[in-house]
């Protein structure tokens, strides 16, 4: 405070600032000193790569040769003549709703447990966050493991006494993508328990104390408490591990390859399979670039939240 | 209808038995990788009493050191994670500082562009990146990479460092500046003693970022000895064999150092965690 009035005193007894330095404002020359590295790498490895992205949707690039541009071709191609895309599209739907949803709801009982008086409650939240720190990688060639033909999902399911012939889960229809959805809900749901429990925890005793006395069960302090003030924290996880989901990679390939067939391929697989594996890097990137309006609009809906606990 | 005894009780119970199903479909996982790491060939397979730890080994993890190029991918995943990390938190510090504390013309849009850049998937970018990497001739080397690591490292640490500058009352740096101090000293002695936790977090998050990545390793990275572990353990299962009990030797090892760190500085990273995604 002493500062800001001193220096006001110093700017009254010398001539006043010129408009253009008060617009640019008191510290322009050492910020953009300071922000020389942040902003050479927005631009080299963000914003160029993002341009590029654009650009090279309209060539027939491949891999090692000179594209040629070709217009809009690659995108009259996708949504016509593409005879997996549309099942592409819908396969990361059911997948990125299906994984999300069940993140929720086991991140929410995860918090509401860990919110409770318990012995050792340090232990038990370092220990459940365990699936979110370990390597995606490790954690989906793990469960490969775990589902596999001759794997221990299986031979506990035929030692129970629940199955005669073991089910291939990864390799069958019916259930490679819910074995999927599973898979990422086990990685992901530690994220949105424990920010479930942080937004739980800032939740004001005395709103509890209040319900108790006019007398509320367990349900409706729940209901009418509980739920009205995670509002904000359920929609900034969701949305963030939509974005995340979304986009997975590692999972899916690991797993299951985008297969059987193209049942569980999502777009960041087929965008691989067409840029790298066919080597039509044009029209993979197309792919992406064609999702990219749903992505921008979910970042859109995001930001001024995330944005608003900054400004407070 | 006040919670009576009875329904305490009950709800305890209740409680301990969710906590109970929780931890197990959480650690049984790691259980069964562990168990399949410390047996031998055939024995992978045994029909018998699956679950109950006999006859274990140290065969794979011999195995995986001595006969695979385990030991340079680990080597790759440190360099790389470490390098990209520890610049990542230089750029963020100094950035994060100017957007803070620094008044001037641009301050809210540079803020927006770094959580914009990153909220912004991999998987948008890496057919570009990759076209960029191969046009600079990076991907014949660790370069390629790291440069790439860089890309989603440097907003995230931004992102997160920012928010705990945020928390240091502006008070203190005001009396540092009365007493003499200019701002780059004030950011010295003032700020960064008293971000230390957050940067430290920050820092660990950028490392297990690179440490897990994925998909650039793949696209970025061909030849097998410059493999970082997730595509050197990729690469077990892409071939037609499945080596079970490699595999998940390798998995382990892949797995240990983020789960060190966490263990480590858990404190912090909880904190952390909530502090980057949910601000208020």
């Amino acid at each position: 405070m002493t500062v800001e009035v001193g220096s006001r005193a110093v700017a009254a007894q010398t001539k006043p600032r010129p408009p253009l330095w008060r617009k640019l404002g008191r510290d322009f020359v050492l910020a953009y000193i300071l922000l020389i590295p942040l902003i050479l790498i927005l631009f080299v490895l963000l914003a160029y790569p993002i341009a590029s992205a654009i650009w090279i949707t309209l060539q027939d690039k491949t891999i090692g040769m000179v594209g040629r541009f070709i217009g809009l071709e690659n995108y009259r191609e996708l949504l016509l003549d593409d005879p997996f895309f549309w099942q592409v599209v819908r396969n990361g739907f059911i997948f990125t709703i299906g994984s999300v949803v069940l993140k929720l709801f086991v991140g929410m009982i995860m918090a509401l447990v860990l919110n409770q008086p318990l012995v050792w409650r340090g232990l038990w939240r370092g220990l459940l966050l365990m699936p979110w720190v370990a390597p995606t990688v490790v954690t989906a060639l793990s469960w490969r493991w775990i589902l596999d033909l001759t794997g221990v999902l299986n031979l506990m399911l035929r030692d129970l006494g629940l199955m005669r012939t073991p089910i291939p889960w990864l390799a069958q229809y019916g259930t490679a993508m819910f074995s999927l959805v599973l898979v990422n809900t086990w990685h992901g749901f530690p994220f949105f328990g424990i920010t479930l429990l942080a937004g739980l925890q800032a939740i004001p005793q005395e709103l509890y104390e209040a319900a108790d006395i006019d007398g509320a069960s367990v349900w409706q302090r729940f209901r009418y408490v509980t739920m009205p003030s995670l509002r904000t924290v359920i929609l900034v996880v969701t949305i963030l591990s939509t974005i995340w989901t979304f986009n997975d990679f590692s999972v899916v390939w690991l797993l299951t390859g985008g297969g059987p067939g193209h049942a569980t391929d999502v777009f960041a697989t087929y965008t691989y399979k067409l840029g790298f594996i066919t080597s039509r890097l044009g029209y993979g990137q197309t792919v992406s670039v064609i999702l990219a309006p749903v992505l921008i609009g979910i970042i859109m809906i995001l930001s001024p939240l995330m944005l608003r606990g900054e400004a407070e | 209808m006040r919670t009576t005894q009875r329904q305490k009780i009950l709800l305890a119970i209740i409680t301990y038995l969710t906590l109970a199903g929780l931890l197990f479909g959480a650690l049984f996982p790691f259980y069964w990788i562990g168990l399949t790491s410390l047996r031998k060939g055939k024995q992978v397979y045994t029909k018998q009493q699956v679950l109950v730890p006999r006859d274990l080994t140290t065969e794979n993890y011999r195995f995986v050191f001595e006969e695979r190029p385990t030991v340079m991918w680990l080597r790759n995943s440190l360099v790389v994670s470490f390098i990209s990390s520890a610049v990542s938190v230089v750029i963020g510090v100094l950035a994060g500082y100017s957007i803070v504390r620094l008044k001037f013309w641009g301050n809210r849009t540079i803020a927006k562009g770094v959580l914009f850049t990153y909220l912004i998937p991999t998987s948008l970018l890496f057919i570009p990146m990759f076209i960029l990497m191969f046009s600079l001739h990076l991907t014949g080397g660790l370069w390629g990479l790291l440069f790439a690591y860089l890309s989603f490292n440097v907003p995230f640490c931004t992102w997160l460092i920012l928010g705990y500058f945020r928390s240091i009352p502006e008070e203190l740096e005001d009396a540092a500046r009365i007493d003499g101090c200019t701002r780059l000293g004030v950011l010295w002695r003032i700020v960064l003693p008293l971000a230390a936790p957050g940067i430290v977090t920050a820092f660990i998050f950028g490392f297990t970022n690179s440490w897990n990545e994925f998909l650039y390793a793949v696209t970025l990275v061909s030849r097998r000895e410059l493999m970082t572990l997730p595509t050197g353990l990729g690469s077990y299962i892409l071939g037609d064999v499945f080596l079970w009990g490699p595999l998940m030797a390798t998995a382990i090892i892949t797995a240990l150092p983020p789960i060190i760190l966490f263990i480590v500085v858990q404190r912090f990273i909880v904190t952390g965690m909530t502090l980057g995604s949910v601000k208020g």
